[in-house]
Formats: structure tokens, sequence, C-alpha cells
């Protein structure tokens, strides 16, 4: 498979007559995009809005974050079992609108999280403080039932996405990246002196409000199995994981997975990126101890000689982390784990839920419980009244002048675990 | 212009008395005393020693609050900056008061620090709350400890951001801090694995705790055929503890004979430990050592019979190692007198 | 809530306790079933929720049905010494840890009482706690109503 990303760079949004993109100015005709999610009759209403790094600006409480992509050769369409049909995606060449994000808000449960402040302390934990993002604020209608609300904001979300992608087809790239991923027979035997790594990665699925699709299908449901890379940048693995905003994968660091690129940059240079071996998180012990075993036997096939392990969540999860871990460390795999930590607001409590003497080698998004003063900001996007859920304790607290106290965790994808961000921690 | 500090130290370096004095309560001296005169040279012109606190090691485990709230008073009254505790070397209960004064003084916002030798039971308990420098065991390395934690305390009440324990000489205190490395995670993760497979040294961002588990043994078949020994961190001893085992940082453990003995009867037995209300199990120390209930279960015949010995120890502040030894060697002396069950009671 | 569950037609019995009390004190009540040999079906810290953000919180424990002394025309709570389902067997120890693990994250933070939560939100929160042991349920054998 060879999939390539045509990247048109976006700098700045706008409303206007016509979506399309020029300059790196994306427009976005608000009325056609609102008649097209409006076609759902599950949302009683949406609205849309713009907020570009700098602005005085906090959106929250975020949904999902997914970057705009749409295909422009090759099979299927991006989002495959969503927006696309079930058909395997990740070769020929991909539109993406890069420097931008769609993301959703509205009020599915309380209490909800997921802050992004475009400017201020909090931007730094965020990647989106860096992206222009159109928010897309909707309103479910009351009397649905809760997993068809989360349902109908998630398919906004991944609507929106394509349908600014596809308007923007005829753009020129500002830049190509091209991905191979070539059958296995040639992948096991390419670069002989190199060593053989696979990326085993962890997707949470729990249940409502803390699931993964996979082509459509719950990660639930599956038993591990083996992805191309490339399929992921296709949009095969979507987010429906919207509690805990600090360490829930949103789609769009699905999209742009950084340590398949980091394995991608590396690949036949110093090891041989040999594939990605996808797992899940379920609650029940018994799908724990299948899970790590049939994906670690996965990567014994795959005859690798070491694995780097993604987390998704905290607390139960740790324990498919280490199951994970010690099952391939006593595989002879050599493993680095990716996690965050949850040390408590003085930072002395025990990090992970689990623990093993095999995870010699662990990279962490930092600890999601360190606390920050968020400054009242000149404009606020999505469920205003979230505000008095903070105030009230669940996520922090409101002081009097207006500014937000609360844990990094609140904060969207303040502590990923893919490690998307520079963040970390350290001990004293 | 000199950062202004309070020194806290104990009834001995107070020069006021030894272990006779341990319970006194605290006082302040305007200016330095005892191993304060070292450490106020060796700070220099960076920090003045404007008054030390001299408290019996005893009296602070036993009156946390009122001497917390006392050494914040302190501290407010001279206007201080900071403050600065020991070195309390090997000395349990002063380790346990220095980690302490740091952490009430620590809580009001104040800068601290103190030193005392790692398996000092104060480092455990109080390492979270403050820097802590290792000393050797006794007082014979107040040469070396002093100017280190002269050093450490200056750089620290600069306001200089400090690295890990290794690099700047402090115990380790197992607190997380995030900061934002020059690199993204996925590409440290990679880079570490790199290092991992090429056998070349990396180092984890996070150590994993080992957990010291013990599978639980089976449960016992028939209990009206088995020995069961009681073996309490609860401190009941002997009255007047023939074998002085501390109210705190006990040294050592006790095995006392109950041949014949149906309940333990105030007057007859108390309890020596100093970390919880003593009035209740002093009244009746079958309380906290259930000696009446097993005999009672031995004359139904719901178990064989309960060991003649029991074992004790003052479980508050007890340094981890001890704990190991002691329950090694207890475990041992049951085992080779054939008890096939013990249960441990604790407050 | 109310559980919109029943009992499979070929599927083991079930007993529901509703405990007195917060969600800390369902971890203590299904540490004391796990010290008489009741394993965990699932991981006690399901979801993504800490202890000061979701005051429900349930536990689904096994054994082995001759000796979970389950009917029902019993009553469990009464004659406890009769009772098979309170005789004592050697605890799982993984059972033991992941509780004891459990146990230790709640006690270090704030507990969430159902009282301290506006209505709106009490209603979402018993939803998402019924959601997230959906699958739990579904594989001991209850089926959805």
């Amino acid at each position: 498979m060879n999939l390539e990303l045509h990247k048109v760079a976006v700098r700045q949004l706008a409303f206007g007559a016509k979506t399309g993109v020029s300059n790196g100015v994306l427009t976005v005709n608000k009325e056609e995009l609102k008649a097209l999610l409006l076609k759902d009759d599950r949302l009683a209403a949406v609205e849309f809005d713009l907020a570009h790094p700098g602005d005085s600006t906090r959106i929250m409480p975020v949904k999902d974050a997914i970057e705009p992509r749409c295909k422009l050769e090759g099979q299927g369409e991006v989002f495959p079992g969503f927006i696309g049909p079930v058909e395997s995606v990740g070769s020929g060449k991909t539109l993406v609108l890069e420097g931008m994000a769609v993301l959703t808000t509205g009020r599915l449960v309380a209490p909800q999280e997921g802050i992004v402040d475009m400017t201020g302390p909090g931007a730094p934990y965020t990647p989106f403080s860096q992206t222009c993002n159109l928010v897309v604020v909707l309103t479910p209608r009351e009397d649905i039932k809760l997993h068809h609300a989360e349902e109908t904001c998630r398919m906004a979300g991944l609507k929106t996405a394509h349908y600014l992608a596809s308007q923007c087809k005829a753009a020129k790239a500002d830049h190509t990246e091209s991905y191979d991923f070539p059958p296995l027979t040639q992948a096991m035997q390419a670069y002989p002196g190199l060593p053989k790594v696979a990326y085993v990665y962890m997707l949470q699925s729990q249940g409502l409000l803390h699931d993964t699709w996979v082509y459509g299908v719950d990660a639930k449901r599956t038993l591990p199995t083996l992805i191309s890379p490339t399929e992921t940048m296709d949009g095969a693995i979507i987010s429906g994981n919207c509690v805990s905003a600090c360490d829930k994968n949103n789609t769009y660091v699905h999209l742009n997975n950084p340590i398949i690129k980091a394995l991608y940059k590396r690949h036949g240079k110093e090891i041989n990126f040999v594939g990605v071996v996808i797992t899940n998180e379920n609650v029940t012990l018994a799908d724990k101890q299948r899970s790590s075993s049939y994906a670690i036997k996965l990567a014994e096939m795959l005859g690798v000689d070491a694995a780097v392990i993604s987390e998704e969540g905290f607390g139960n999860p740790d324990a498919d982390l280490v199951l994970n871990c010690v099952k391939a460390e006593k595989a002879g795999i050599k493993t680095v784990l990716v996690t965050d930590e949850y040390a408590g607001a003085n930072g002395a409590s025990q990090s992970l839920a689990d623990s093993c003497q095999e995870g010699n080698a662990v990279v962490t998004g930092g600890n999601a419980n360190e606390t920050i003063v968020l400054p009242p900001m000149a404009k606020v996007i999505g469920d205003i009244g979230q505000a008095d859920v903070i105030a009230g304790g669940f996520f922090g607290s409101k002081r009097p002048d207006g500014s937000l106290e609360v844990e990094i965790q609140a904060i969207l994808a303040a502590t990923n675990e893919l490690g998307f961000s520079k963040i970390g921690a350290y001990t004293i | 212009m000199a950062y202004r500090v309070i020194h806290y130290i104990n009834q001995f370096f107070g020069g006021i008395g030894g272990e006779e004095k341990a319970d006194i309560a605290p006082e302040v001296r305007d200016g330095v005393a005892g191993p304060g005169m070292g450490l106020a040279k060796l700070l220099g012109d960076k920090a003045e020693i404007v008054a030390t606190i001299i408290c019996g090691d005893n009296y602070c485990v036993g009156n946390q609050e009122e001497v917390g709230k006392f050494i914040v008073d302190t501290l407010k009254k001279y206007n201080a900056d900071a403050l600065i505790a020991g070195p309390a070397f090997n000395a349990g209960r002063y380790g346990m008061a220095s980690g302490f004064a740091c952490s009430a003084a620590a809580a009001a916002g104040y800068t601290t620090l103190t030193g005392m030798y790692p398996e000092n039971p104060g480092v455990e308990l109080y390492k979270a709350n403050t820097y802590i420098v290792p000393t050797t065991d006794s007082a014979a390395g107040m040469g070396k400890a002093l100017p280190v934690m002269a050093a450490l305390f200056a750089k620290i009440l600069s306001g200089e951001k400090l690295g890990t324990a290794e690099a700047e000489g402090y115990i380790e205190r197992g607190v997380r801090i995030n900061t934002f490395y020059e690199e993204v995670g996925a590409e440290r993760a990679v880079a570490m694995l790199l290092k991992k497979i090429k056998g070349e040294p990396f180092t984890t961002e996070y150590k994993m705790p080992v957990f010291d588990r013990v599978t639980p043994r089976p449960g016992v078949k028939d209990l009206s055929k088995a020995t069961i020994a009681l073996v309490t961190s609860g401190g009941i001893v002997p009255m007047g503890n023939p074998d002085h085992i501390a109210a705190s940082s006990a040294r050592n453990y006790g095995g006392y004979e109950i041949d014949g003995v149906t309940d333990l009867v105030s007057g007859k037995y108390q309890t020596a430990h100093g970390g919880y209300d003593q009035t209740y199990a002093n009244q009746d120390p079958d309380r906290v050592l259930p000696v009446d209930v097993l005999r009672d279960l031995e004359k139904e015949g719901k178990i064989g019979k309960l060991y003649h010995t029991f074992y004790t120890t003052v479980g508050n502040g007890t340094a981890v190692g001890n704990a190991k030894k002691w329950g090694e060697e207890i475990g041992k002396q049951l085992k080779d007198n054939n008890v096939q069950a013990v249960i441990l009671t604790s407050t | 809530m109310q559980a919109n569950f029943t009992a499979g037609a070929d599927t083991p019995k079930q007993i529901c306790f509703f405990c007195d009390g917060d969600a800390l004190q369902v971890l203590v009540a299904a540490r004391d079933l796990i010290h008489m040999g009741w394993k965990l079906v699932h991981h006690p810290l399901y979801g993504n929720y800490r202890p000061h953000q979701q005051p429900y919180r349930s536990i689904l424990l096994q054994r082995e049905a001759e000796n979970s002394g389950l009917s029902h025309e019993q009553n469990p709570t009464q004659d406890q010494s009769l009772n098979p389902a309170y005789q004592c067997l050697a605890p799982d120890p993984a059972s033991l840890q992941l509780i004891e693990a459990a146990l230790d994250v709640y006690r270090a933070d704030r507990v969430l009482n159902p009282q301290q939560v506006p209505d709106v939100m009490l209603r979402d929160c018993s939803q998402l706690d019924y959601e997230l042991m959906r699958l739990p349920l579904e594989q001991a054998g209850w089926e959805a109503a």
C-alpha cells in the first residue's frame, strides 16, 4: 500500500459565500454546512464559530477534534464506516487541510469537560491552541437517548471535516508526504540488519462516551488485529471517547498519530517498522487477558524485536498496559510504554494504578493532577453552563475574579498518551 | 538582603538534655544554638538564622498540632522566609520531628530543608513535603552534612529550580513534576526504545514502583486443630515495658509468655504505642491484643490452641527495613514451633 | 437505579445488593465479598471518572453456582451462617489486589455523594454507570431489558 498525503496549509478561517481554500484562507459557507448537518433530525440546532491562535477565546466542553481530510484517489473514502463505505482505505492520495481542526462542542452529559484556551497559560497545554479551529456548537434534541446524542455529535464532526476537505479538492498541496506499507512478506525481509519494531496501539473501549470505532466496528467487540499505519491516516480509527480531556485520543490525534510518524521517520535507517497491532481496553478481566495475549501473539507472529505500546485513558487501562508489557517482555519483545500519570495534586501518589518490573522504559505525558489557573477569556464558545459545573467542584473551581482553577486533566490533549506533546514529568 | 531562617532542633542538640528531656515543650531562642552555629557560618551572607526552636522529640511527635502552630507562629513572628531542621541522622523520633516541622512550615508556604540518614523513618513520612539531604547515621557526620545542607538550602532560597535528586544531592522525594521536554513524547519513546534495543543505557521517565508482593497462604483447613499465634504492632507489652520498646521508631520487638493468661488486665499489661490515644488500650489491652477472645475460642474448641508466646512491637514510624527483618524472624520462630496461623493486629 | 436487567433463562442466578453509602462503601462491600472468595468479573475502576466526578459505582462478582447459595426464594441477607454465599473460600489474589488498589484511589480523593449532585447530572451519572457496566453484565449472562 502507498498513501500520499496532500497537505494544504490553512492559516486563517473565515465565513463566506463559498466554501473553499485560497492563499491559506479557508472560507466556510455556514448555511450550506448547517443544512448538511441538520439533515440529521436528531440535532435540534447547530451553530458555528471560529477561534484562531492568540484569540482570547475559550472553547468548552470539546467532544472531539477532527482534521479535515478526504480522498483524492484510491479506494474508499475517509472515515470508513461512517462517512466512507466500509471499503479498505489507506492507499492512493488523501487531501489534508493542515493547520486547522474541527472542534465539536455541545451539551451531552453533565459533568463534561474539555477546555481549549487559544491564549494564556492554558494554551501550551493543548495542541489546538496552535490550530485554526472551526467550532461546531451542537444541540442534540432533548428527547433522544444519550447514545444517539453521542452518535449525532460524532457524525456531525466527521461530516464537517469531510465536507470542508471535499470542497478543497482542487487546491494545490503545499507539501506532500508519502507513506509506504509493503506486504508483510516484503516488510519482514527488508533491511535485514535493522531491528524489527511494531506499534501496539491500545484503544479505549469501555462503553458509552468511552468508545473507539475501527471501520465502524465498536473496538469493544473486536479481537486485536493488524492495521496498516496508512489506514489510520484515512480515519479508519474514530474516537467516541469524550471523558477525561487530557488523555482521550481525539480523532485528530488518531489521524496524526505521532508514534507512527516517529517510527516512519526512522524506518529503513535505524529500524524496520513492520506493522501496527490495534488492541482494546475492555473492563472485564477475561477480555483484558484475552486481548493482551492475542495482541502480543500477533506481535510475535510479526517476529518483532521490540514494540512501542501506547495506552489511552487511566485507571483500569493501566492493567491492560501492564499485561501487554509483561507478555511482550516475556516473549522477548523489548518494550517502551507511553502513558500518562495521576500522581495526585502534590505529585507524590503512585502515578499508575498498576505496575510491573518489566516496565523499565516508560515515557509519560505528565501528571494530569497538576493544577493550573486559567484566567477569564473575552469569549467562551460552547456550553457556558459548564463553568458552573466546574465551580461545583467536578473539574476544579471558579475563583471570584472568574478565573478557573483546574487540573490539567480538564485541558484537551494535555497529557496525550500517543506522545503528541512535549509535556512529561520527572521525579524530584 | 539575606533570607531570614528559623532553625528547628531537638532537646539534645539544643543543649538542654538527653532522652530524659524528650518531653519538653517547644521554646524559641534568638539567633543560633547547637549545630546552627556551623550552619550559619556556611550560609554566610546568603541567609541568617534569626531564631532557633528547640523542642523535645517526644513532645513534637505527641503534640503535632500544637507544635505545628508554634512553628508557624514563630516563622511569622520573626518575619522569616524559611525553616531548616536537624540534621537528625538516624534518630528516629528526631527525624520524624524534623520532617514534621518542615511539613508544617511548607504547608504554610515556607521554604524548608532538613537532613537525616536515608533509613530514618522521617524520610518515608515526609520526603513528599520537604527536601531531605542524606547524612551518615550518627552525629559524627555533622561536619559532612552541614555544608551540603547549607549549599542546597541557599539554592532553593534563591528560587533556582532544582534538578533531579541524583544531580543535586538530596534524597529522592518521589514527587512528580511536570515539564516541557525538547522533543514530543513519541520521539522520546522511540529514541528510548532504540537505546534499549541496542543495549545502551537509557533513563526511563517514570520508574515503575516495585511492590514486595506476598502471596496469601491458603486458608487453614481445620481451625479446631490449629495453633494460632497473636502478633501485634499495636504496642501491647507487660506493665512497665520491660524491653523498653519505644513509643515511636521502635528499635526492637518483644516476645512474652501468656501460658495461663486468659485475659489481659489493666495494670498487668499496657500499650507502649505513642501514635494513638492510649486510654482504651490501657483500660483493656485485649482491645488491641485479643487474648480473651482467643482463649474463649480455645475453650469452645473452635481453635486448637493459642500459642504460648505473643510478639509485639510499636508500629509508629517504624523503619521499613526493621519491620521486614522482625517479620521474618518472628515468622521463622512461629513456623519452627508448628504454629499454623497468626492473627496480626495493628491500630 | 433499579436494574433494567433480568436473569436469562439458563444463566446463573443473580442477586443485587444496594449499598447504604457512597461509592467507597460499594468498594468496601466488594472487598468483604472478595475476602469470602467471590471473584471480580471486571476491573473496579471502570470509566474515566474520578471519585469526585461520578457518584455511582457498581461491582459485579461471581463464583461457582454450587457455592453461590443463590436462589430466587432465599434472601441472602438473612441467616448468613447457613447460606453458602457467605461461606469463606480462598480469596482470589488478583481480585484482592485490584480491589485494594481501587480502595487506595478512592481513599486518596474526595468521594462524590449522590446527594451532592444536581438532579439533571444524577440521571446522566446513573445512565453512564449502567452503560459502562453493560459489557460485564452481558458477559455474566444478564440480558438488557
